[in-house]
């Protein structure tokens, strides 16, 4: 996403993702300050959020992001992308159900989208398993969890604001 | 402690902290999750302890998100 300012590109970057999120709770998105030049973070603030439905799932949503200078002598000349995720849901008791992580910076050997999901198949614990995706959007993640897992949506136009590819960096 | 969560009408508002609301709203997670400081957190981080066990999501919950939210308070070194 491009502004004309850093502010203004964050800006066209976080807000769908919050507008995706008022589809499921009315917590919103805090934005940290900023220590590095070139990542940041939003998340819900106090998470786990406790969502309507039958299940009793806790929300947990996390975007790490860029900005920087875009190339060239566009008018918008700032750029913001998104640049890491997690997006996790947990039981009425505090276990992970799933968890949607891309974390590229740090240690971990995964450094790509990947999908943690507890269970056996057959005998192949899955526990430990990081299995790969792309990159999951939030609209797509909250489509999910109201389609299949019974979160109960917050507003009827759910399904046209969590559009799948509608948003993203 | 800075309040961190509140309703919305509208969807769109997002609320910005501020560098020291930043560092103790980092503290109180961690606290909450692990029950020691942010900055234990941050040293045992950069010594490593976390390494082999970060991403096991179910064995340890939390923990990679704490990591990647630890990017807001200071640099992986």
């Amino acid at each position: 996403m491009s502004g004309r300012s850093p502010d203004e590109a964050v800006a066209r970057l976080i807000e769908p993702q919050q507008r995706a999120l008022s589809c499921a709770t009315k917590a919103v998105l805090i934005k940290q300050a900023v220590a590095l030049a070139d990542r940041r973070v939003v998340n819900l603030g106090d998470d786990p959020i406790p969502l309507r439905g039958r299940h009793q799932l806790g929300l947990s949503v996390l975007l790490s992001y860029d900005v920087e200078r875009a190339a060239g002598g566009s008018r918008r000349q700032w750029s913001a992308r998104l640049g890491g995720h997690a997006f996790e849901l947990e039981d009425a008791l505090g276990r992970t159900v799933v968890a949607y992580h891309w974390h590229p910076a740090g240690k971990s050997p995964v450094a790509t989208p990947h999908l943690h999901l507890g269970g056996t198949i057959g005998d192949i614990d899955l526990s430990r398993a990081h299995l790969p995706t792309g990159i999951v959007s939030l609209p797509e993640f909250l489509a999910f969890a109201i389609r299949d897992l019974g979160v109960q949506p917050l507003r009827p136009d759910w399904p046209e604001i969590l559009r799948v590819g509608a948003w993203g960096g | 402690m800075a309040a961190t969560r509140h309703e919305t009408g509208t969807g769109n508002e997002i609320r910005e902290l501020t560098w020291e609301e930043t560092i103790e709203y980092f503290d109180t997670q961690v606290r909450k999750r692990l029950g020691i400081s942010g900055e234990e957190f941050l040293q045992r981080r950069d010594a490593g302890e976390y390494d082999e066990i970060a991403d096991d999501v179910f064995g340890h919950p939390g923990l990679m998100y704490l990591i990647m939210l630890s990017q807001s308070v200071r640099p992986f070194s």
